[in-house]
């Protein structure tokens, strides 16, 4: 059986989905529409505020990531999430 | 400081800024100060591509049957994007190999030139296809007004660059008469054009370059043009590269992770930079009614373009630590993902709607009288 993570969403949307899903499937998933270009980690448009929780990568990103933040286009999910979506 | 190509003085390059430090003397890899930028170089390495690779035959007779306004969009943009193009396939090196320290950073530097002179190339290439006569085309960049003030406010941070850093390299600080004029040399102004210079690159890759290709593809979303649309798909995939690079450059500076002083340059030109980007906005607008002066094309105006070109600014300025200044929420054009979606994650072509493919296809609709030869 697939082992469920959570994905909080600014503090009080809770998605749940399994461990190892694509990050920016799940937010588009739940209505999510996050702006994306290349979908494997080297444009950075996707860059979202994630204050907490593990992801791996599914192609090593060359794009900036700065500190709590994470690239949802070729993010895979390991553990609970937090996000902040500002839009 | 004079520039040396081969500056004999022993240094580690660990401990250099990415510019103003020690020239690089040994190209060596085995270390990296800054180890994204040998990603960058390794990334763009395996994008390589040639123009000739696409098949642009068909975008002949699409030329050919468009309206005069069509033509007018689509030669205007290409005629812009090969002003740019030629800007960037040389401009990185002048103006910014003679203050690298990085050999990482320098390496970099050419091969991200190097890339946008394969762009130029494919400009000729789909040039040469469309027309009997390219000077046509070509003649006419330099004199166009709406391109050149466009073209001429990028080359302006790199110009001013260059003329201070051959001063400081020749005379080092100080005040001294040169061709434009009487400079007043000091490094901090130095590295003050150096942070608008590549703030000038990241708008123009950020958002200049993506008026063109929102174009591009709109012809291509009516199957007209496919093969320069692929060719744009392309050079789209390598500018989001160069966007990343120049963002990792700016991200550094702002950090403080390289260069103290860097890091307080960055914090003065906090509002000139968000000022820059909201120009180069402004300035692209402009252009999208330029483009649209005629009539618009199906499934793109004026207006929606304008929107686009906010929307994108905004999502460019956050990279950089600069509040979003139009605050568009929403993506005008949701068809653009398709086509700026690297081919790593690509359906296969006869899934996605490219007719191209599709040429020299079986007919596959067979009728009863086609049977009628048959005998059993």
């Amino acid at each position: 059986m697939k082992q469920k993570v959570t994905v909080t969403v600014n503090g009080s949307t809770e998605l749940v989905c399994n461990k190892n899903d694509n990050l920016l499937r799940v937010l588009e998933k739940n209505g999510y529409e996050i702006e994306y270009e290349c979908q494997e980690g080297h444009c950075g448009t996707c860059r979202t505020i994630m204050t907490d929780g593990e992801v791996e990568y599914a192609y090593e990103p060359v794009a900036y990531i700065g500190k709590n933040e994470v690239l949802p286009c070729s993010a895979i999910i390991k553990s609970d999430l937090n996000l902040t979506i500002k839009w | 400081m004079a520039y040396s190509t081969f500056s004999q003085e022993k240094n580690d390059a660990l401990q250099e800024p990415m510019f103003f430090g020690n020239p690089v003397n040994v190209a060596r890899y085995d270390q990296q100060k800054f180890e994204i930028f040998e990603k960058l170089i390794e990334k763009q390495l395996s994008f390589f591509w040639r123009p000739e690779e696409i098949d642009v035959s068909k975008d002949r007779i699409d030329y050919g049957k468009m309206s005069d306004h069509e033509r007018h969009i689509f030669i205007s943009n290409l005629k812009y994007q090969t002003l740019l193009d030629s800007i960037q396939g040389r401009s990185p090196n002048v103006a910014l190999l003679p203050l690298v320290s990085l050999p990482e950073l320098e390496t970099w530097i050419e091969t991200w030139a190097f890339s946008e002179t394969i762009h130029s190339r494919s400009y000729t290439h789909i040039i040469r296809n469309i027309t009997n006569d390219p000077s046509l085309i070509f003649d006419d960049i330099v004199g166009n007004k709406d391109i050149v003030e466009r073209a001429e406010y990028t080359s302006r941070y790199y110009d001013d660059l260059i003329n201070y850093q051959q001063a400081y390299n020749l005379h080092g600080e100080g005040v001294h008469k040169t061709d434009v004029g009487e400079l007043d040399i000091n490094m901090h102004d130095l590295k003050t054009k150096l942070y608008m210079c590549l703030m000038s690159v990241n708008v123009l890759e950020a958002i200049r370059f993506y008026v063109s290709f929102a174009c591009s593809f709109a012809f291509a979303e009516r199957g007209l043009m496919e093969g320069n649309a692929k060719i744009i798909k392309l050079i789209a995939r390598d500018e989001q590269l160069h966007l990343s690079s120049t963002q990792h450059m700016i991200n550094l500076i702002r950090s403080g992770q390289d260069d103290p002083e860097m890091a307080e340059i960055a914090e003065e030109c906090k509002q000139a930079a968000a000022d820059m980007f909201k120009e180069g906005a402004e300035q692209e607008k402009e252009w999208a009614e330029y483009l649209f002066k005629d009539g618009s094309m199906l499934g793109l105006n004026k207006e929606i373009l304008c929107q686009y070109v906010e929307y994108i600014t905004d999502v460019r300025v956050k990279a950089i630590g600069i509040d979003p200044i139009f605050n568009v929420t929403k993506n005008p054009i949701p068809w653009m993902k398709t086509w700026l979606a690297s081919d790593t994650v690509q359906v296969a072509p006869q899934e996605v709607e490219i007719s191209s493919y599709l040429v020299g296809q079986v007919d596959s609709e067979v009728n009863v009288e086609d049977l009628g030869d048959f005998e059993l």
